[in-house]
């Protein structure tokens, strides 16, 4: 068979344009909304706009100086917020965090001034104090079950009169000794190479904190909780006693703020510590940007405390009443929390507006088919023997080995063996997990399997997967991460072994596939897999639902069907970076799987008809858009799958038959064929059976795996 | 901002309470007859068909006892009889003839027989005067689908007698289908792409007696014992409705592309493969779910005197029975045309059915 594809004929074909409709704002937008740092952007934003005011309004605010005083007052409220982060992150709330404070810095100060203990003795004692709060806390919302809010409100109150009347005791008494202590002091006043030391013990904890949600099993617990309470239980975490640890986690490190606290101002007062649980709640909400159990971002949640305590300062500053500051805290933090309740209301109804994008294509007029057109002639596929029926559910392509025994995919993600002569045993094969569609065989006669939602697998024997790639790079250009292979669909193998597929769409699924057709964009890719080097490598992006793969019959050339332009592209396998040609453009329907005829043409699945009204849809992008928005699903306009069929072309790209079931025969929507000694076998994604029909005129000596794979003779 | 200023979509009813889904079209007995459009029950109690150019006469149910009445030199689009045995048909191209029921031309109506253009329901008023519905275009798919995307009206209802007096009732109908004078003297026109029947008196404004009903409305009759019989040739679909309230598309699909490959309500379910689906309608192992939408369905529906729906017959996506152009009671059976198959169906009797 002499090849007459030389360069001569493919420079005599059109190059496909180059779609640089890839880039939209809607597409970047919906992208932009899909990524799940947008969420924590919130706070960074607010953080940004306030002091970039303040920067413009008063003079000398960020001078070192007074950024020192700020983390040396800042830094016990700030670690009262990473506690109350830890009992939000499980689920909960601490309202008793602000007299908690209180007691245990007066606890402090009493061991210290009164009682007289070594400050190594007074730190722990401290945070015992504060822990034990926390234990109360923990005991009545995690072990009994009782109701955080109401709870910790209890707790807030008791722990407060207990305060009270401690310190009416002894709180002159304190003020009044004069007790020195070097660490003490240290600790209270001192900076360590410029950075005050309980803004020291903020970072650390800060630190640990985080790397505690991160890194350990307890702060994933934690998160697990908050997440889906009954979900964590179900997965075996215990949640009686993460609660607890949580809750008296957080109270240590109460205990620990309050130890700062009283080490700083060596005195309390009645009021200290009143209101606390407010401030530190406003900024978490505002640094979490909502009330969101199961996060645990440590640094959002100190960037949005910084925000509030930055506007309380300058407030103050600036001369305002404490009761009006107090005032704008509440309404910030209604504010966050409204607009955090509509956001998460809407998001997914905003994402799924603007995923959607389509883009104007005007479709290439149709073929004049004559009298090879469904309207006339019989119908070749008309009384086609049945294979498998109720056996295979969804024979996307279907292939056979030398031996002549039929191998297809199934829905459910198997790949079926028919075995020869007559096709009637049917067992697994092998099972994928994933979506199998095109097959092709290997120099070995293994069977190599684009799994769709997986990646290409090659399969070594019954039972035996093994996955050769299931990503490529990364493309510079999206904001989406491309990397994963989303729909590997159709494959080839190329004469040197490397096996050429396409992933037909990045931005949609098996199940919603339909939805590419309504965008029109080129969102899939040809890929090239090495089995020398095991790499994969990106030939041609942005092509428009790439699907059937098939090397010519000369081994030099590859075609690809773009499905939603109905046309078949040809690249020259030696000049990949030349793009495509057309091979065969205007087909009256929509192409799938290509494979060799033993004539040296090829055949072409047609998994639908074109209408002329779908072809108009396909020019007017708003259409297709206020469709996706206004009319259910079910509804939506698309292309006559019911009908489909196959055609033959020669080798240069020119139709020479066709083939149709009737209009309600059982062979509709034809996804693939494969000519074998004189047969040819037709799969459909959408069907439960394989058709056969024979074919007079053929070689009755061809098959698939000879042409690929010539033995020696 | 909060969905206050979203475009309110088309109201269709649903396919609810006596509407139900069920599959009585489908099991009903069929006789299969050549394109036929309306009937009508004669004063001897036979039914009297429209089939293509001919009346044909149905003695009794079954094959045999089908006899041609009269024959035309076009299709037939309206059938209606009188009391005394006249019979009116209308025919394709415009023109109403009155016959007797030997099928000769019926004498004294001279000067009624042109004037219509589309006739496509005709009834005796209990005066003896002849209501005819006409749709203002010329009889075929293709126009009326024109008149389906356009906004105006082109329909007319016109009565005429025996003496010579024409009168048009109301114009700028949206393809009348139907036309009934009800026992107390009003009379009720099957609006088709208005999906509503209009009540019309000489004393009154039009007044809408049945809304946004589920399919388009085609020929009504009247119940014995009050109420109606109302067969709807297709059901509405959200797609249309969508494509309705697209202008633009709208007109560059009327410019540009053959009717045969529109978006539309069709009679038949099987269509040319230029015709698009949508995409519930995509078949699995082989078969289409009844649950699909379809630009075509059957669907009769049985009305009390407040147009309220006692009972239905359906063919659902999956069946073939579609395209239902008329219905009746006849001899205690409910009889159905359905064009979409070329059958008349003997649905059920009638106390079954409420």
């Amino acid at each position: 068979m002499s090849s007459v594809k030389d360069s001569k004929f493919l420079s005599s074909l059109d190059k496909v344009p180059k779609q640089w409709s890839v880039f939209s704002y809607r597409r970047i937008t919906s992208d932009l909304l899909n990524r799940n740092w947008i969420e924590g952007a919130i706070p960074f934003i607010t953080f940004f706009v306030l002091t970039t005011v303040i920067l413009m309004t008063t003079d000398g605010y960020f001078a070192p100086s007074n950024l020192t005083t700020l983390a040396q007052y800042s830094s016990d409220a700030a670690i009262v917020t990473i506690a109350m982060l830890l009992v939000v992150a499980i689920g909960g709330i601490d309202l008793s965090v602000g007299s908690s404070f209180a007691l245990s810095a007066f606890v402090a100060l009493y061991l210290f001034h009164i009682a007289g203990l070594p400050v190594y003795l007074v730190f722990p004692l401290t945070l015992a104090c504060g822990a034990l709060v926390g234990l109360v806390n923990g005991f009545l919302t995690g072990v009994l079950g009782c109701g955080a809010l109401l709870a910790t409100l209890g707790t807030m109150i008791t722990v407060r009169g207990i305060f009270v009347i401690a310190s009416q005791e002894y709180l002159v008494e304190i003020s009044s000794s004069a007790r020195f202590d070097e660490t003490w002091e240290y600790i209270g006043y001192e900076s360590f190479m410029g950075v005050p030391v309980s803004f020291l013990v903020l970072a650390v904890v800060a630190i640990a904190v985080f790397l505690m949600f991160k890194y350990t099993r307890f702060g994933w617990h934690i998160l697990a909780v908050g997440g889906n309470r009954k979900a964590a239980r179900h997965a075996g975490i215990p949640l009686k006693r993460v609660i607890l640890l949580s809750y008296v986690l957080g109270g240590t490190l109460v205990g620990l703020a309050a130890f700062l606290f009283a080490a700083r101002q060596n005195s309390a007062g009645s009021d200290t510590g009143v209101g606390l649980e407010f401030f530190v709640l406003t900024g978490l909400i505002l640094g979490l940007g909502g009330f969101t159990p199961g996060r645990g971002s440590v640094f959002s949640t100190l960037l949005g405390f910084a925000t509030i305590f930055i506007l309380g300062n300058v407030l103050i500053n600036a001369g305002f009443r404490g009761d009006f500051i107090n005032g704008v805290m509440g309404l910030i933090l209604i504010t966050v929390l409204a607009i955090d309740m509509k956001y998460r209301k809407e998001r997914h109804r905003i994402l799924a507006r603007a995923y959607l994008d389509p883009r104007p294509m005007k479709m290439d007029p149709v073929l004049d088919m004559g009298e090879m057109a469904p309207e006339f002639g019989s119908a070749k596929l008309d009384g086609a023997t049945l294979l498998g029926v109720g056996e295979v559910d969804g024979p996307e392509d279907v292939i056979l080995d030398r031996a002549g025994n039929l191998y297809c995919g199934t829905r459910d993600g198997r790949i079926m063996k028919l075995f020869a002569p007559d096709h009637t045993r049917v067992e697994t094969y092998v099972k994928t997990g994933g979506r199998p569609l095109g097959l092709a065989f290997d120099a070995e006669e293994r069977l190599v399997v684009c799994v769709a939602g997986m990646g290409l697998y090659r399969i070594d024997g019954p039972g035996q997967i093994e996955r050769l790639t299931s990503q490529t790079k990364r493309s510079w250009t999206s904001i989406e991460d491309d990397r994963q292979i989303r729909m590997a669909d159709d494959l080839d193998i190329a004469p040197d072994g490397r096996i050429y597929f396409t992933d037909a769409t990045k931005r949609y699924e098996m199940e919603t596939w339909g939805l590419d057709l309504l965008e029109g964009r080129g969102n899939g890719r040809l890929l090239c897999y090495n089995p020398a080097d095991g790499t994969t490598k990106t030939i041609c992006d942005n092509m428009v639902f790439p699907n059937g793969v098939c090397v010519t019959h000369d081994g030099k050339h590859l075609l690809v069907a773009s499905t939603w332009t109905c046309a078949i592209l040809i690249f020259d396998l030696a000049r990949m970076q030349d793009g495509p040609r057309y091979f065969l453009r205007g087909l009256p329907g929509y192409p799938d799987n290509i494979n060799r005829a033993s004539d040296g043409g090829y055949w072409i699945a047609l998994a639908g008809m074109r209408s002329p009204v779908v072809d108009l849809a396909m020019e007017d992008p708003g259409f297709r858009m206020r469709m996706a928005k206004r009319v259910p699903p079910t509804n939506w306009l698309f292309g006559n799958l019911n009908i489909g069929g196959v055609l033959k072309s020669d080798r240069n790209g020119t139709i020479v038959d066709a083939y149709w079931d009737k209009p309600d025969g059982p062979l509709y929507m034809i996804t693939s064929m494969r000519e074998h000694h004189g047969s040819l076998f037709l799969g459909g994604v959408t069907n439960n059976k394989i058709g056969r029909i024979d074919l007079d005129e053929a070689d009755k000596s061809w098959n698939g795996p000879d042409s690929y794979w010539p033995r020696e003779a | 901002m909060f969905g206050l200023n979203r475009k309110q979509p088309a109201r269709i009813s649903l396919l609810d309470g006596p509407l139900c889904p069920n599959d009585m079209l489908e099991q009903a007995a069929a006789l299969p007859i050549d394109a036929p459009d309306d009937i009508c029950v004669a004063p001897d109690g036979s039914l009297l068909v429209s089939s293509d150019k001919r009346v044909l006469r149905l003695k009794d149910w079954g094959r045999d006892s089908l006899s041609t009445v009269a024959r035309f030199d076009h299709e037939l689009t309206a059938l209606a009889c009188r009391a005394d045995g006249v019979i009116a048909v209308g025919l394709n191209g415009g023109g109403i003839r009155l016959i007797t029921q030997e099928g000769d031309a019926a004498s004294g109506w001279e000067g009624q027989e042109n004037g219509v253009q589309e006739a496509t329901a005709c009834t005796f008023a209990s005066d003896g005067t002849l209501l005819v519905a006409d749709a203002g275009g010329i009889d075929d798919q293709a126009s009326r689908l024109h008149d389906l995307y356009s906004e105006t009206g082109n329909g007319h209802l016109i009565r005429m007698s025996e003496t010579g007096d024409r009168s048009v009732i109301a114009s700028g109908l949206r393809l009348p289908y139907g036309v009934i004078e009800t026992a107390a003297k009003e009379m009720l026109v099957c609006e088709s792409w208005s999906a509503r029947i209009s009540q019309l008196s000489s004393d009154a404004p039009p007044k809408a007696v049945l809304q946004d009903a589920p399919g388009y409305p085609a020929r009504i009759h009247a119940l014995s014992g009050g109420g109606y019989i109302l067969s709807l040739f297709a059901r509405r679909d959200p797609l249309i409705e969508f494509v309705l309230s697209e202008p633009a598309f709208m007109n560059r699909m009327k410019a540009e592309i053959d009717p045969a490959h529109w978006i539309a309500p069709r009679f038949a379910a099987r269509a040319d493969y230029r015709v698009p689906i949508q995409m519930g309608a995509a078949r699995l192992f082989g078969d289409i779910k009844p649950w699909a939408p379809s630009f075509s369905y059957g669907l009769v529906v049985i009305l009390d005197k407040n147009f309220l729906p006692l009972a239905s017959a359906q063919s659902r996506a999956n069946g073939t029975r579609h395209g239902i152009t008329a219905a009746l009671e006849w001899r205690g059976e409910l009889i159905a045309v359905s064009k979409g198959s070329n059958e008349l169906l003997k649905v059920t009797a009638m106390d079954q059915l409420i």
